[in-house]
């Protein structure tokens, strides 16, 4: 985390959790981007990867919400790792159900967090998927 | 601008009504506390002891009947059979009597013609023998009729004629007129006789038909007594087959709505699952703001310029959370039944007024006009805090869903018995596929209107849960494109409208539109 900061993409269309993950990770020293939908998501993973080296670092990880309108997070991911891009996903769900886990986990989710979560473990976890890249 | 109601019955294309029925369509589902299930058990227990007791009771009568109809035959039968004894031997000694009779007066006559020799003589002891005998076995037959000698009469008559003529035999030789005269008159005694025995055979004759005709009379009144108790018995057999036909229906009935019970209590339980899975899921989402800020503004230490930032987004998520726990609260009262409402009499057109003024400043803030049409005056009997927030929560989904440009409409009027409230908007309408279900709790019209525009989704279950305590109904009238309307119709409820126009129909002012 010193030197180039990197790069989070948070994916959440509730705007006060988007915030408060916004402030949150830009206070633990990453350089935080959100979106609220699975689509402008794509749009700005494809330009930051076009861009990559030029004007700045690639994403390192995604903190993705489950529930997004149109396309939804787990689909989302999925389409991600079929795509075969293998940037490290946080998956956020306010459902903390096994079923959800599984779908997660078989969609190709890194980690998962129910919500609510401790912003220690949000940063505990993030700190694991960036630092292991 | 304003839809008259025929041009909203124009456009009407999907219409879907919800009403309060008696198992309260509550979208828990839950079945009401005087399910009627309980009840018809206690019916059927009841027709169960009152069948078996008609059923037990006639075959109880039966059987007195029956044993009855066997003593009565049993007696007739003695009694007959004794009479038939008596009046057939009545018959055949007379007839007996009769002919020992003729005999006497014949060999009377020979000895007469012959003179007394000795066979002559040895004739008419025989005869005078047997006469005797056939009274002997008379006198064992009862004879008890008026006009009709008695044995002990017929005896004494005998035994004169005997006592006047045998003597007189033996004058034969020596006295011939004094012998003549005691055969003459011998031979009317015993005309006398013959005439007395043919009245007994006579009365014989009759007494025996007769018994025979009480025979045939007992014997058919007996057999009519055994097909009645045959007619008991098919009776009691057809009340049996009716009863348990009517069992077996009952507890099919009963069976079946058990069924249904049991059906109508998983799908409650279903719904109560997903209600909770929803709500915990809806508590989740202020909570992780709550303690993302909290947690976060620690992390920046009290001379982060982002400090008070972090706490008004604490302050305003909590009044969020407040707000969801008390509609939550809200709609879990009304499940149990104790939705707390102070119904009083309401004057219809100032009420809406005031409430159309509220939900001005409402929808202002999205930029959107109200157009409300004054209502008819009139009193209806309802809550008015709790029907401003239905008609609120109709306004608010209105104005959510329309362009900047289009009104959200809000009328009154009083049809009949009921109080009619409408909303409509000019947005895009509801899919049909959808308009059942957007009375369902944290139902929400697209996937893009999360809760920071429109709430957790629980404004329309809420306003389903007023009017139905209200005993009232919410019609949708939806048409993809051209807008929705909804109708809220609440019983005026023991409310008057005044005979005479009062104040507030007279000044009848003209549509306000309110920008």
């Amino acid at each position: 985390m010193t030197g180039s900061r990197s790069r989070i993409l948070v994916v959440e269309d509730d705007e006060p959790i988007a915030a408060v993950l916004v402030n949150g990770l830009t206070l633990a020293g990453y350089d935080v981007e959100a979106v609220a939908d699975a689509e402008t998501a794509r749009d700005r993973l494809d330009e930051m990867a076009a861009t990559d080296g030029a004007s700045g670092p690639s994403c390192a990880a995604i903190v993705l919400d489950v529930m997004l309108p149109g396309q939804d997070g787990i689909a989302f991911c999925a389409a991600l790792r079929a795509g075969g891009d293998q940037t490290p996903v946080l998956l956020l769900t306010a459902r903390d159900e096994p079923g959800i886990r599984i779908a997660g986990s078989a969609a190709g989710a890194s980690a998962m967090l129910a919500k609510p979560f401790a912003y220690a473990e949000l940063l505990a976890l993030l700190g694991r998927l960036t630092g292991g890249r | 601008m304003m839809t008259t109601a025929g041009a909203t019955t124009m456009m009407m294309t999907t219409t879907m009504t919800t009403t309060t029925d008696p198992g309260r369509a509550s979208a828990l589902g839950v079945p009401p506390p005087g399910d009627p299930t309980g009840g018809s058990e206690n019916s059927i227990a009841r027709r169960w002891r009152v069948v078996v007791a008609a059923i037990g009771g006639l075959l109880g009568v039966i059987a007195i009947a029956g044993l009855a109809a066997l003593l009565l035959t049993q007696s007739i039968a003695q009694v007959a059979d004794q009479a038939l004894r008596n009046d057939i031997e009545l018959e055949d000694e007379a007839d007996d009597f009769r002919a020992a009779v003729l005999d006497l007066r014949h060999f009377h006559r020979n000895l007469v013609f012959t003179g007394p020799t000795r066979i002559g003589l040895a004739d008419f002891d025989a005869a005078v023998e047997r006469l005797h005998e056939e009274l002997d076995e008379l006198a064992l037959v009862t004879i008890d009729e008026p006009g009709v000698a008695s044995v002990e009469e017929l005896r004494a008559m005998t035994d004169v004629y005997l006592a006047a003529w045998r003597p007189a035999v033996d004058l034969f030789p020596t006295d011939r007129p004094a012998f003549d005269a005691a055969s003459d008159d011998g031979l009317a005694r015993l005309a006398e006789l013959q005439a007395e025995a043919e009245l007994l055979d006579a009365l014989g004759e009759r007494l025996a038909a007769a018994a025979l005709e009480d025979v045939e009379r007992s014997t058919s009144t007996s057999s009519l007594i055994l097909l009645a108790v045959l007619l008991g018995v098919g009776a009691a057999g057809v009340v049996f087959a009716v009863a348990a036909f009517r069992v077996v229906r009952e507890l099919q009935l009963l069976d079946r709505s058990q069924r249904e019970a049991a059906v109508a209590l998983e799908a409650a339980l279903r719904s109560k699952t997903d209600f909770i899975a929803d709500a915990s899921h809806e508590l989740r989402t202020p909570l992780t703001v709550l303690r993302g800020n909290a947690e976060v503004g620690l992390a920046a230490g009290p001379h982060d310029c982002g400090h008070d930032a972090v706490l008004t987004e604490i302050v305003k998520e909590s009044a969020r959370m407040t707000r969801l726990v008390e509609d939550l609260l809200f709609l879990a009262r009304y499940d149990a039944g104790s939705l707390p409402l102070e119904a009083s009499p309401v004057e219809v057109e100032p009420w809406l007024a005031e409430v159309a003024a509220r939900a001005e400043v409402l929808v202002r803030q999205r930029g959107i006009t109200l157009v409300t049409e004054p209502p008819d005056g009139g009193v209806a009997r309802f809550d008015p805090a709790r029907m401003e927030q239905v008609v609120m929560i109709l306004v608010d989904n209105a104005a959510a869903f329309s362009p900047l440009a289009e009104p959200v409409e809000l009328s009154g009027r009083i049809t009949g018995r009921d109080l009619v409230l409408e909303v409509a908007d000019h947005g895009p309408g509801i899919d049909p596929a959808i308009v059942p279900r957007i009375f369902e709790r944290f139902h929400r019209g697209e996937r893009s209107r999360r809760r920071r525009d429109s709430g957790a989704g629980l404004g329309l279950a809420i306003a389903r849960a007023i009017v139905d305590a209200h005993a009232g109904s919410i019609e949708v009238q939806t048409r993809p494109g051209q807008g929705t309307r909804m109708r809220v119709r609440i019983p005026l409820a023991g409310s008057e409208r005044p005979a005479s126009p009062g104040p507030a129909t007279a000044q009848t002012p003209a549509p306000r539109s309110v920008s």
